[in-house]
């Protein structure tokens, strides 16, 4: 196991730090942060998506119009100075709905993240501390959850239930705890059998103690770097499912339902404005968030297999 | 070895009817009614109408509890019997073995594309480390996992078949045209790329990490010290290890494969199970719906195994463990 995995528990951040600093040698938080600066495209990446979460959350209050406001009388109209990227088959206003299609998407793909990885982390620490059966019940339930694909199962659940957002976000979750849950549980397997994990038993904590404060703290680190692969892959799973019309359910846009409307093929080849500006917009952020866990990953671990992360 | 794949076959099993299980229940505890759902509001509406749907229910062995349904359904799976469709009583087998032809040869294209680019993108870049192509190879494979792929349908359409009128718009094969492996191959261009690109950035990814990898190895010195030429130490000593977990990983990848298959169809109006998948959702089609979580389990599992033994295959100290 990596050292600095056992050695490293967020909640001792200072105090590592204020030992360091007397040594002379920065903390491993610290290393890490300067790992990360040092690394270009995740700086830049960072950089870009603060751009696009501070212009998607002030932008709406500076622009004039409503994102469901239908205005008839400027319905379909190609960019211009009034509504510079045009507008739609109801006369909304494309850049508001791109904004605030953007809020959606983009907290939707944090939420997802949270959950799933908050659920898998807990699964996950719980079967590798425990094994024997709680193991065994968590691994055929994680078999079974990755033979359907999120996707498939949340078109089915959008479709039987009706779309909502809060639907789609809960199925969402409850489809992709199971990648967290094996890398916890991998990390917990080894964790367990480390000589501060059997001093904390020996002063007495309780099993429960011991997950929360000696295990997860442990598994954080490197656990921030699939959080951060995990809002890239839900972005792209709510458009996906929205461009199908089984997400985000209309009239509130979302970057994947406005792509539904180049289902047509005359919006696909004589209205461009209402489909590539949001199309980019998911590419640009998808991107930068992989740039950002990119460079996470070598920052929390200078030596890790960048090819296993690569795959989902 | 056969004692190995009957050992995954006997562990198979319970999840396998798990997942059955819990997708039969699932899909039949929704709200909707696939009766109604299918049913002319002026029959069902009508002074017979209750009547006409309790019947129907009746028929369709919807009035019993789900459990003996499920017990019902699992025996005539059994047999070879998937039920028939409530949308258009064909037989549930039959509308599943003509879909799943095309969508086999979208993915079984799309896989060889994305292997085909992935492994060689990724060996060069690995071996010319910080040159141009590696840039270039990184920063276009990390471009292929965040362009969605529908997306990327929909600019390719807009290119190639609506601009530059080069290829056709979707479908599988001219409709009155003739019939020829052209007019096929000029179909299957644009969704098997799209697809297969999709997947070639992983690939590129982690062929290039493993490469990396390997190349560093102390055994690839000593090759190298013992006079072997460098492309000898290539292509015997570092790539077949190198290459050999992605074998593993392209197991893996069915699930999204099938995912990725759903919506470049749909982009596509490829008549395969993707489209199949949607309709039934909408009209509540739940032989069907079943039948497709039955195959698409199948398909995950068969994966799973056929990668596992190729690995046995090819790695001998996995053999003798």
């Amino acid at each position: 196991m990596r050292p600095t995995l056992a050695t490293s528990p967020e909640r001792h951040d200072a105090s590592v730090t204020e030992q360091s600093v007397l040594v002379g040698a920065p903390g491993p938080t610290l290393q890490a942060f300067r790992r990360f600066r040092r690394h270009k495209p995740a700086l830049i990446g960072a950089l870009v998506l603060l751009v696009v979460a501070l212009s998607v959350l002030i932008g709406p209050l500076l622009l004039p119009y409503k994102p469901n406001a239908v205005d008839l009388s400027v319905f379909q109209k190609p960019p211009s100075l009034v509504h510079p990227l045009g507008t739609d088959a109801a006369g909304r206003d494309v850049v508001t709905r791109l904004l605030v299609g953007g809020r959606v998407s983009l907290t939707i793909g944090c939420l997802v993240a949270l959950l799933s990885t908050s659920l898998g982390l807990l699964l996950g620490a719980v079967a590798g501390y425990f094994r024997g059966v709680p193991d065994f019940f968590t691994m055929r339930l994680t078999e079974v959850v990755l033979s359907f694909t999120g996707l498939v199962a949340v078109a089915g659940a959008g479709a039987l239930f009706g779309p909502s957002t809060s639907l789609l976000v809960v199925v969402l979750s409850l489809f992709s705890w199971p990648t967290p849950c094996l890398i916890v549980r991998a990390m917990t397997l080894s964790i367990r059998n480390l000589d501060y994990v059997a001093a904390a038993r020996a002063a007495g904590a309780s099993n429960a103690r011991i997950i929360a404060f000696e295990v997860i703290p442990a598994v954080l680190s490197p656990l921030t770097v699939f959080a951060t692969v995990a809002v890239a892959q839900a972005v792209l799973a709510e458009a996906g499912l929205s461009f199908l019309g089984f997400g985000v359910p209309p009239p509130d846009p979302s970057w994947g339902n406005m792509l539904n409307a180049a289902e047509s093929i005359s919006v696909l080849s004589s209205q461009p404005w209402l489909w590539l500006p949001p199309g980019l917009m998911i590419a640009i952020a998808v991107l930068c968030i992989n740039l950002v866990g990119d460079g996470l990953r070598d920052a929390v671990d200078p030596r890790s297999a960048e090819g296993l992360a690569a795959f989902r | 070895m056969i004692w190995v794949v009957l050992r995954r076959l006997v562990v198979a099993l319970p999840t396998f009817l798990g997942i059955t299980f819990v997708s039969f229940v699932g899909i039949r505890l929704a709200p909707g009614d696939p009766i109604r759902v299918s049913l002319d509001p002026l029959i069902a509406g009508g002074p017979d109408g209750e009547a006409y749907i309790a019947l129907r229910r009746h028929e369709l062995g919807l009035d019993q509890p789900l459990p003996v349904q499920y017990v019902d359904w699992l025996r005539n799976v059994v047999r070879g019997d998937l039920g028939y469709s409530f949308a258009n009583g064909q037989p549930v087998a039959e509308i599943l073995r003509q879909r799943l032809g095309p969508t086999l040869e979208l993915m079984a294209t799309a896989l060889a594309v994305a292997l085909l680019i992935g492994v060689t993108v990724g060996v060069l870049a690995a071996f010319r480390q910080y040159s141009v192509l590696d840039y270039i190879a990184t920063v276009t494979s990390l471009l292929a996992i965040s362009i969605p792929q529908f997306f990327l349908s929909l600019v390719a359409i807009f290119i190639f078949a609506v601009t530059l009128r080069l290829l056709p718009v979707g479908g599988m094969l001219t409709l009155g045209g003739p019939p020829g492996i052209g007019d096929a191959l000029v179909h299957i261009v644009m969704p098997a790329t799209i697809l297969g690109l999709s997947f070639a950035g992983p690939f590129v990814r982690y062929t290039r990490a493993s490469v990396l990898e390997t190349i560093h190895k102390e055994y690839i010195l000593a090759a190298r010290a013992k006079g072997l030429s460098g492309t000898r130490v290539a292509f015997r000593h570092a790539l077949p290890n190198a290459l050999l977990p992605l074998v593993a990983l392209v197991g893996l990848q069915v699930p999204y494969l099938v995912a990725g298959a759903v919506v470049v169809e749909t982009v596509f109006q490829w008549p395969g199970m993707g489209q199949l998948l949607l309709t039934a959702f909408q009209e509540l089609d739940y032989p069907v719906l079943s039948g497709f979580v039955m195959i698409l389990a199948l398909f995950v599992f068969t994966g799973l195994l056929l990668s596992e033994m190729l690995y046995g295959v090819l790695d001998p100290r996995i053999r003798r463990s």
